[in-house]
């Protein structure tokens, strides 16, 4: 058993799966998710508020670490909820789950780029705000945001995949779903 | 493309030759859930996976899709 057949095993009987069965679980995953990479966020606007300070560097740190903590918990069990979708080499998807990754993908690709879009918008304001011709950044900036931004990038799909699933057919047969028809969603 | 629908006679078949889903996922290289998804109408399957269902049920592909729903056994 290669590294990727373990990882697909581990993924499929991961305890939390039971935890994240239910769409309203797994959207308060998202949240809380979502939540976790807001704070990266607002961390950059610290140290942009009062860089170069202790102040800046303990409250930036103290952001990170609960970002950090609470941010990886809930991309693995929103990778696991997804049965690997997005962190499996395809070889190891079947066609529903490569479709489900490129959905994925697709919606992140436009959730980045207006990410993108505000940052644009956002530091042509800040920086022509009182007419100056000179701006003085913080080196402290450059690194964190560059892990923000890395961050956004790598998280937004597996969010919009998490917020997406739809209830998974039970595992055991159970009498009451066998229907003769059925529709497309 | 949300209101394609495609109707199909999966679960009967599987029902009706004692086939779990985790053996027909087997069979046609699915995830064990996508044979769920595909039953419940949340997925529909590509021609490829469509014409591999039917070889395996040993039926023709309009025994198990239709675009129209099937009518109900007995009537």
């Amino acid at each position: 058993m290669n590294r990727w057949e373990k990882q697909r095993e581990r993924l499929e009987n991961m305890p939390a799966q039971r935890l994240w069965a239910t769409r309203p679980a797994r959207r308060r995953l998202v949240a809380v998710g979502v939540a976790a990479l807001c704070l990266l966020w607002a961390g950059l606007v610290v140290i942009v508020r009062y860089a170069p300070s202790d102040l800046a560097r303990n409250v930036y740190l103290s952001m990170f670490a609960v970002s950090l903590l609470v941010g990886f918990p809930v991309m693995g069990w929103l990778n696991a909820a997804a049965r690997g979708a997005l962190s499996l080499p395809e070889r190891f998807l079947d066609e529903r789950q490569l479709a489900e990754r490129r959905r994925a993908y697709t919606s992140a690709h436009r959730a980045t780029s207006v990410v993108l879009g505000v940052l644009f918008v956002l530091t042509n304001v800040v920086s022509h705000a009182d007419g100056q011709l000179t701006l003085t950044i913080p080196m402290a900036l450059v690194a964190p945001l560059a892990l923000t931004l890395f961050a956004t990038h790598y998280t937004i799909p597996v969010l919009i995949t998490g917020w997406r699933l739809t209830d998974p057919p039970p595992d055991d047969d159970d009498p009451s779903e066998i229907q003769v028809t059925s529709k497309d969603a | 493309m949300s209101n394609e629908v495609v109707y199909n006679r999966i679960p009967m078949l599987r029902a009706e030759r004692g086939i779990s889903r985790k053996d027909l996922a087997a069979a046609l290289g699915v995830h064990y859930q996508t044979v769920g998804y595909l039953e419940r109408g949340e997925y529909s399957p590509s021609l490829f996976l469509a014409l591999k269902i039917a070889e395996y049920f040993e039926v023709p592909v309009e025994v198990v899709f239709s675009l129209h729903p099937f009518a109900r056994l007995g009537s």
